[in-house]
């Protein structure tokens, strides 16, 4: 068979970086192609270059044969490759129908022709088996991350689009519907298009990919058959050593009361949520996406307020109207998405750092105390071994694991006690999260409270000392560490809703 | 091409990007000097170019800070024009006074103002959450409403001569220059342009305005108060016009209902050339003087030249898109 993409001896050079050196893969129609590598591998650089985004320096990209030289994504996407990204691409407040077709509206003369548009997406989605789920009037906005999903596909396979590139398509949805994306995918295969899939998550990988091609520091490693290959040894080449188990646990020693929860409520998000946290464990939050784990711990944080409940810190009452009141109770919080709510991306290492510690660090008159910010965040940089080239580096230039220690190192040195993690590997590569995990026990071996909301069970199940299981806005239980399972999570995480079936 | 090469073109072509302002003033200043043939590096020129920057100068740094928290202030030419005629008035009854006399007179009413109609912007934008250019633009009209009524619609004259001391005033006289070399005006912008560029680069508080407007949320989760430090920005920003504006009337030695009109272009022009960026996040005081170094050139250079002064808009007017570009330029030279 014809391979129907190819990247042939690709390089692509960066003022200072070499992002990719001599990457030749070959993508066949009707297959799914893992991308796998690290953080910094090149798999980004590579699908920016295969969809028009960048020009490599050397080499050439062909399809069906023939050398392409995009300009922009347009020429691309008109040849019929398609990327589906990790942070949506869809106007919120148009409808499926007007989304479907943004960019290449039908038009009756002048004029939209809405009606052959509507029933073309009706089309769409009933060969989705998505009909009776999204209507093609409704507006975007209304509909789940996952349906917006959907809504991406649906334009995607519109454009008669021949190969489809997913940037880690399921990171925000839950178990339930990846398994609705996987069928999507099938039928994307059974049209004959090469689908792209890049994720960190080895169990989606060798659920729906057919061959996977890791790449790692720039270079091409190994292209095998999914079927050919073990998640040992796929591991082992994205990272380049052998990695026995990245889940580094070690023996805590829980100590006295530190957070308790009690009833805390907010109508709509979260009822009646208790339990407590001790000093010296991790306590893991498990559940679905949308069980109200992240808009809890918000509202712990400050950064919401609770209709009813009551928060403890130390066994003292404490009333939280922003997170400045839990700062001062040595609170830290890392959140979920540390673009947009954790990082101040265009600023340096250093003024990310510092940012809630400044002002307990004021000089005479309110003037901040620049050597003290440099030496604290040189301190820190060399403490968790953050690899940048110095604490004036834009931190947007740094790796996803790089930019979560400085987030872990902004909490450090605001010397929180309590931290709260929302999914903090989210997007790390396994290396990085194995030295995520081991910062993590250090800081709780010095008599820190961790508080880790993930929605990897691995993950859950290979770090906490204790996991809360969450769902639907209710705590549904509370496990060791010894009796949990992943069996025991998943039908805990689903209770609410078998109850009321 | 060797990646060492590449890599120092792009450094360099970075470089130049950053500091494009400078490359334009000295241009500027070499094209109006050969235009003028000479006549722009006059010293009264140069002297007079410096009287010429002070009122942009004063209102360009108090903008940079609302600017860097991602807002806009498009009412500091109303709010400078209250001042002034409030100054004035204020004046009319100490016909005494002496000329050290006259800085309080100035300053006084300049926080005054300042500080009344920079907490409105700033409670309406943090509080009530209106979007920055309407709540300034209702300041712009408000203010300059307010400027007729304490004037009584006509200029406010007669002021004591000791009023327009910081203005209009010299000092450092030689043989041949009994009026003096250095204008007191620049003299009092120049120390307070330093003190606001000191404050915004070394302070925790300017730390928390730049935070604010990289990404309000982060800084709020950081524990930062957002809503106070925008009302500040405005506060702070409001008092830097009505400052100018003080220093405006002092000049003209007449408190004019209409003064200024138009100057928030001016200030915003200088602001963002000087690359203090419109989408928040970046941008110094000391960088907004290079551009409103520019402007200044241009508008002296082109009278020198004898250009008809409603072309001098239409070139302010290209001046800004081009910062706008610039600036969007750079944005994505550091994607």
């Amino acid at each position: 068979m014809q391979p129907c993409l190819q990247a042939i001896h690709i390089s692509k050079v960066f003022p200072g970086v070499k992002a990719l050196t001599d990457v030749t893969i070959d993508f066949y129609p009707g297959e799914v192609h893992a991308l796998m590598g690290e953080n910094g591998a090149g798999k980004s650089t590579l699908i920016k270059i295969l969809s028009g985004v960048y020009t490599p320096t050397e080499g050439k990209v062909l399809f069906n044969g023939e050398e392409l030289d995009f300009k922009t994504p347009r020429d691309a996407l008109d040849h019929g490759i398609a990327v589906i990204h990790q942070e949506l691409s869809i106007a919120k407040d148009l409808t499926v129908a007007e989304n479907v077709f943004l960019g290449e509206e039908k038009v009756n003369g002048i004029f939209l022709d809405n009606r052959s548009m509507i029933n073309r997406t009706q089309e769409l989605l009933s060969y989705m088996k998505m009909d009776g789920i999204i209507h093609p009037n409704d507006v975007a906005r209304d509909l789940t991350a996952a349906q917006q999903q959907m809504v991406e596909i649906a334009r995607v396979i519109n454009k008669n689009a021949k190969v489809v590139i997913m940037d880690e398509p399921t990171s925000s949805l839950s178990d339930h519907e990846i398994n609705a994306l996987f069928e999507q995918i099938r039928v994307l295969k059974s049209q004959n298009v090469a689908v792209l899939y890049i994720s960190h998550r080895l169990k989606e990988i060798f659920e729906i990919c057919d061959r996977a091609t890791v790449l790692r520091d720039g270079c091409f490693v190994r292209t095998d058959k999914i079927s050919e290959i073990s998640e040992h040894d796929l591991v082992a080449s994205m990272v380049g050593r052998e990695i026995q188990d990245y889940f580094v646990h070690t023996e805590h020693k829980r100590g006295e009361e530190m957070l308790r929860v009690e009833g805390l409520t907010r109508k709509g998000e979260f009822e009646n949520v208790s339990f407590t946290a001790y000093r010296g464990e991790i306590l893991g939050i498990s559940g679905l996406v949308g069980a109200g784990r992240t808009e809890t711990m918000e509202t712990i944080f400050g950064a919401r307020i609770p209709d009813s409940g009551q928060v403890f810190v130390s066994g003292q009452p404490v009333h939280f109207t922003s997170p400045k009141d839990a700062i001062a109770k040595k609170i830290g919080m890392v959140t979920e998405d540390r673009r947009t709510t954790g990082l101040m991306l265009s600023a340096m290492v250093k003024d990310n750092s510092v940012l809630p510690s400044l002002i307990y660090h004021m000089k005479k008159f309110g003037f901040a105390d620049d050597k003290w910010i440099d030496e604290v965040s040189n301190e820190y940089k060399e403490k968790l071994r953050v690899k940048t080239p110095t604490i004036e580096t834009i931190i947007r230039n740094l790796s996803g694991g790089n930019q979560q220690k400085v987030v872990l190192a902004k909490w450090l040195i605001a010397e929180s006690q309590i931290l709260i993690l929302d999914e903090p590997t989210r997007g790390i590569d396994v290396n990085a999260k194995s030295e995520f995990y081991t910062l993590m026990n250090n800081f709780v071996d010095q008599g820190g409270t961790i508080i880790m909301v993930s929605s990897e069970l691995p993950e859950i199940l290979g770090v906490s000392d204790r996991i809360i299981v969450m769902c639907e806005g209710h705590v549904t239980g509370e496990l060791t560490r010894e009796e949990a399972t992943e069996t025991k999570i998943m039908q805990l995480a689903s209770t609410v809703s078998s109850k009321q079936n | 091409m060797s990646e060492n090469t590449l890599n120092k073109n792009a450094a360099m072509k970075n470089f130049l990007m950053r500091n494009m302002v400078v490359v334009i003033l000295i241009a500027l200043i070499i094209g109006f000097g050969v235009g003028t043939s000479g006549k722009f590096f006059n010293m009264a020129n140069i002297v007079n170019l410096t009287t010429q920057m002070a009122i942009n100068a004063m209102l360009s740094a108090g903008l940079t800070y609302v600017i860097i928290l991602g807002g806009i202030d498009i009412s500091v030419g109303s709010v400078a024009a209250l001042a002034g005629v409030i100054s004035t008035e204020i004046a009319l009854m100490f016909p005494q006074m002496t000329n050290w006399g006259s800085i309080p007179v100035l300053i006084i009413p300049a926080i005054l103002v300042g500080v009344i109609c920079g907490s409105f912007t700033g409670l309406m934008i943090s509080r009530f959450n209106v979007v920055a250019m309407i709540a300034t633009l209702a300041m712009l009209t408000a203010a300059r409403g307010l400027c007729f009524i304490f004037s009584g619609g006509t200029a406010v004259s007669g002021i004591p001569k000791a009023y327009s001391f910081i203005g209009a005033g010299r000092w450092l006289v030689t043989e041949g220059k009994a009026t003096g070399w250095i204008p007191n005006i620049t003299v009092f912008v120049i120390i307070m342009v330093l003190i606001m560029h000191i404050l915004l680069s070394r302070t925790v508080f300017c730390r928390h305005v730049y935070a604010t407007g990289s990404n309000r949320q982060v800084a709020h989760l950081a524990g930062i108060n957002t809503k106070n430090v925008i009302f500040w920005g405005h506060v702070l920003c409001s008092v830097a016009a009505a400052l100018a504006g003080v220093l405006n009337a002092s000049k003209l030695a007449s408190g004019q209902p209409a003064a200024c009109e138009g100057y928030e272009m001016y200030a915003i022009a200088a602001t963002v050339l000087g690359g203090t960026s419109l989408t928040g996040g970046s941008g110094s005081v000391g960088r907004a003087m290079f551009g409103v170094a520019v402007i200044a050139v241009i508008n002296n250079g082109m009278n020198l030249m004898h250009v008809n002064s409603y072309w001098q808009k239409v070139v302010i007017g290209a001046i800004i898109l081009f910062a706008v570009i610039l600036d969007m330029a750079q944005k994505k030279t550091k994607n």
